[in-house]
């Protein structure tokens, strides 16, 4: 099976090389007999990857613990489904799983019948290409996958019990995705400058992998969230920690492309900042990879076994260095714009703004991340950069984006009167101060979270709005009854009201962002039959049980749970004892309603039954999860194919013989 | 007015004495009390600021030292300063906003602040630029309407 493994992976570096060669060969040559050539070593590429990870993933099922990464990542008592997610526990398998989404991409694109007779074909591969390459120099030479043991163990050393959740099936995979989408608009845009072809056919091509590889990247975060909020010791969903800021930092580059890219389209301006976005948002997946895997920054979540950040910093290096290298040579070409901007008020300069705002957040961040390097270097000790740092940074600035968000749906193109503002959002600007003055007299008095709740109700007023206005719009006209003309108004725009699902999504994630900042804990030891307080819930410890599940054993606590006198149920906080891990592993209980999440934990207990529990009321933290939802129904609904403004863009760039 | 100061101030400094004297007395504080939390939600306790009190003997240390420290009379300054002198800078959670730490918490403002100014004067300019040129011939007056019209059009698409 070694032999299988490691000939798939060589041979797939072998040809990886050969299809980048005779693909510029072809290029140079104008020969198609030689693209066509390349097309079939790509195809030839994701077929072997493909091999190496089925083969990977079933030397993993079977427990193969003659493989050291079988060994060190599985044992036999670790449920199927782990065995198999294990793929990505360790640095060479979540590597190969990285390679072969790349070459599926890659595939993908070579063979995509909208880009038949396209000479842009060739350069794309080549690029996608150059990237397989290091990632297979990577598994070939660095970190093997199918590496052999001397001797082999009778069992292997089994999964990490924090990552034997759900969350570890998905939250690695969709944040691959999303990494890796964001290889194919760079890729596009290099081969647009070097084809030196200006117009915003590649934007137009890539529109659809860029917010499905966006809407992947957000999937990723917030799965990883809500997997680390359910797991003690890394912090709650978000603690702004230098592996989870290195995946945000893309997602907020990859915002504002997806925003100003619009400018392009529209008005043939940006060129040179759009490609400059794209850049940097490839470039921030790197960097994100370099610092989860090299160990400069003290991370709960980074990968601990290897030091391979070296190569990816590399890598990073050449792939900016040649980026910006082709970004100089087309500059005067890019600096032809041919747009206009007529006013400070309009919806361009909105857009600008948010450009800013977004850049601006995405520098905070890596200026706290760095930080404690940049401490180092100076002053030869490392400082924590932790969440205080990021609230106050990044509270204002994201406020900030918010505003511009409620903005920018109804401020004219070209120039905005102020007519038009006063009829835009005076409404929704009374209301908004309505519902701040409200939460003030319910009893808030924190300035952030009022004004935050202010500005996320102009933000979906401003929304909501907006469509009103496009239902009446359409009813005047048509009769229609006002579901047929909303639904009829959105798939005739899928794209515009797409945005707007997306940024009701980040609404509702704002809101539950905002309320969670006002939990409540509390940390007792009790008897059996005593009750915790906390609110307005009342929790009864009742017992402390065993059970055993499979080779483990679990101790839970049945605690009876009241609100306000009323009977809520039963909940049942855990803890795990592993057969082949040394630390137990605390299972949370929580009870999660629309309005906040009661969360439990079975700290500890002594031989009379006394049980320590530490107990947390999370407000709205539900609607997190719900704006998530929200967010990629908006994602699916702006890429869905439909029968509206869904034509393929038409190539005008320079003609080749070879595509 | 200085009277007036004294009688209002004498009340207030009178509560905060007998509830601090109270609290001493009753050894009021413990890990559960916000003062405890906020105080220990400033230090990085070597590394286990984002573990939970759950689970984490550590941060439980930190909780029932800094709740001891309180129930014996120190503020929150003392503490901090307490822990600062063992610890240093790298004792806390986030850079200290003073000496070199002080650029961490400017830098990203004043990138933004540069960067925002930078981009109005430039939007300012284009936008002048444009208005003269505009208002210089009426034939691009005409082109304007020309493109008011098209965006009219578009967006009438959009909604039928």
């Amino acid at each position: 099976m070694h032999i299988i493994g490691n000939l798939s992976i060589y041979l797939a570096l072998a040809l990886s090389v050969y299809a980048l060669i005779i693909f510029i060969l072809g290029i140079y040559k104008q020969d198609q007999r030689l693209v066509d050539s390349g097309k079939a070593a790509t195809l030839a590429v994701f077929i072997l990857t493909s091999i190496a990870m089925f083969l990977m993933l079933i030397l993993l099922g079977t427990s193969q613990f003659q493989f050291e990464y079988v060994a060190s990542y599985t044992s036999t008592d670790l449920p199927l489904v782990y065995k198999l997610a294990a793929l990505w526990a360790g640095n060479s398998g979540s590597l190969l799983l990285w390679t072969f989404f790349l070459t599926m991409y890659t595939v993908m694109v070579a063979y995509s019948k909208k880009l038949k007779n396209n000479p842009m074909v060739p350069y794309i591969s080549s690029i996608l290409l150059g990237n397989t390459i290091f990632f297979y120099i990577i598994l070939g030479f660095v970190t093997k996958p199918f590496g052999l043991l001397d001797f082999v163990p009778q069992e292997g050393r089994g999964l990490n019990p924090m990552l034997q959740d759900p969350g570890m099936i998905l939250h690695p995979v969709t944040l691959y995705l999303g990494y890796v989408g964001f290889a194919v608009p760079f890729a596009f845009a290099i081969t647009a400058l070097i084809l030196k072809t200006t117009d915003a056919f590649w934007l137009r091509m890539t529109r659809r992998w860029t917010i499905i590889a966006w809407c992947f990247l957000t999937l990723g975060n917030v799965i990883g969230g809500w997997w680390a909020y359910l797991e003690l010791g890394w912090g709650g969903y978000w603690a702004w920690d230098p592996v989870e800021n290195a995946s945000f930092m893309p997602w907020l580059t990859a915002t504002a492309y997806l925003h100003s890219v619009m400018i392009q389209e529209r008005k043939g301006m940006l060129k040179v900042w759009n490609i400059s976005l794209i850049i940097l948002t490839y470039a921030l997946t790197i960097f994100g990879t370099f610092l989860v895997r090299s160990g400069v920054l003290t991370s709960v979540h980074a990968f601990g076994d290897t030091n391979i950040g070296s190569y990816f910093l590399i890598f990073l290096a050449l792939v900016v260095i040649f980026s910006l290298y082709v970004l100089m040579s087309r500059y005067h070409l890019l600096k032809q714009d041919n747009g206009q901007f007529e006013s400070l008020l309009s919806k361009e300069s909105s857009f600008l703004v948010n450009n800013l705002i977004l850049v601006g957040g995405t520098f905070a961040v890596f200026w706290g991340t760095i930080f404690p390097l940049v401490s180092e270097a100076v002053r030869g000790y490392k400082v924590t950069v932790g969440i205080p740092f990021f609230n106050a940074v990044m509270s204002p600035i994201l406020l900030g984006l918010i505003f511009v968000m409620a903005i920018c749906p109804l401020i004219a193109w070209q120039r905005s009167t102020v007519k038009n503002l006063r009829d835009n959002f005076l409404v929704p600007a009374i209301i908004s101060i309505v519902i701040a003055g409200l939460l003030v007299g319910l009893g808030m008095r924190a300035a952030y979270p009022i004004l935050a709740y202010g500005l996320i109700s102009f933000m979906l007023l401003t929304h909501l709005l907006e469509i009103y206005r496009g239902i009446n719009a359409r009813r005047k006209v048509t009769k229609e009854a006002y579901p047929i003309a909303l639904y009829r108004l959105m798939v005739r725009n899928r794209r515009r009201y797409g945005g707007y699902i997306i940024h009701f999504g980040i609404g509702l994630m704002a809101i539950g962002i905002v309320g969670s900042a006002f939990d409540q804990e509390t940390m007792q030891t009790v008897p059996k039959g005593e009750t915790i307080e906390i609110q307005d819930y009342v929790l009864t410890y009742e017992y402390l049980a065993q059970r055993r599940e499979g080779v483990n054993d679990v101790v839970f606590a049945n605690i009876h749970v009241q609100k306000g006198g009323k009977d809520i149920g039963y909940i049942q906080p855990e803890r795990l004892f592993f057969a082949n891990w040394e630390e137990p592993h605390t299972q949370v209980a929580v009870h999660s309603t629309l309005r906040e999440d009661l969360y439990v934990v079975l700290s500890g207990w002594e031989s009379d039954e006394r049980a320590t529990f530490v107990i947390k009321v999370n407000p709205l933290v539900q609607w997190v999860w719900i704006g998530s939802y929200v967010l990629v129904i908006g994602s699916i609904f702006a890429v869905w194919p439909g029968k509206y403004g869904n034509i393929t863009p038409r190539y005008k760039g320079p003609k080749r013989k070879v595509s | 007015m200085k009277l007036i100061k004294v009688v209002t101030l004498l009340p207030l400094i009178f509560i905060l004495f007998s509830s601090s004297i109270s609290a001493l007395a009753s050894g009021e504080y413990d890990i559960n009390s916000p003062e405890v939390k906020a105080i220990a939600s400033q230090f990085s306790m070597q590394g286990h600021e984002n573990h939970d009190l759950a689970t984490c003997a550590t941060k439980l240390t930190y909780y029932e030292d800094i709740a001891e420290l309180l129930n014996e009379g120190k503020s929150e300054q003392e503490i901090l300063d307490y822990y600062y002198s063992m610890y240093g800078e790298q004792g806390l959670r986030a850079p200290k906003m003073e000496g070199f730490s002080l650029t961490a918490w400017i830098t990203p403002f004043i990138i933004l602040g540069v960067a925002g100014f930078a981009l109005f004067i430039g939007l300012n300019n284009i936008v002048n630029k444009q208005r003269k040129h505009l208002y210089k011939d009426d034939e691009e007056v005409d082109i304007d309407k020309e493109i008011i019209n098209s965006v009219i059009d578009e967006e009438r698409k959009k909604y039928f």
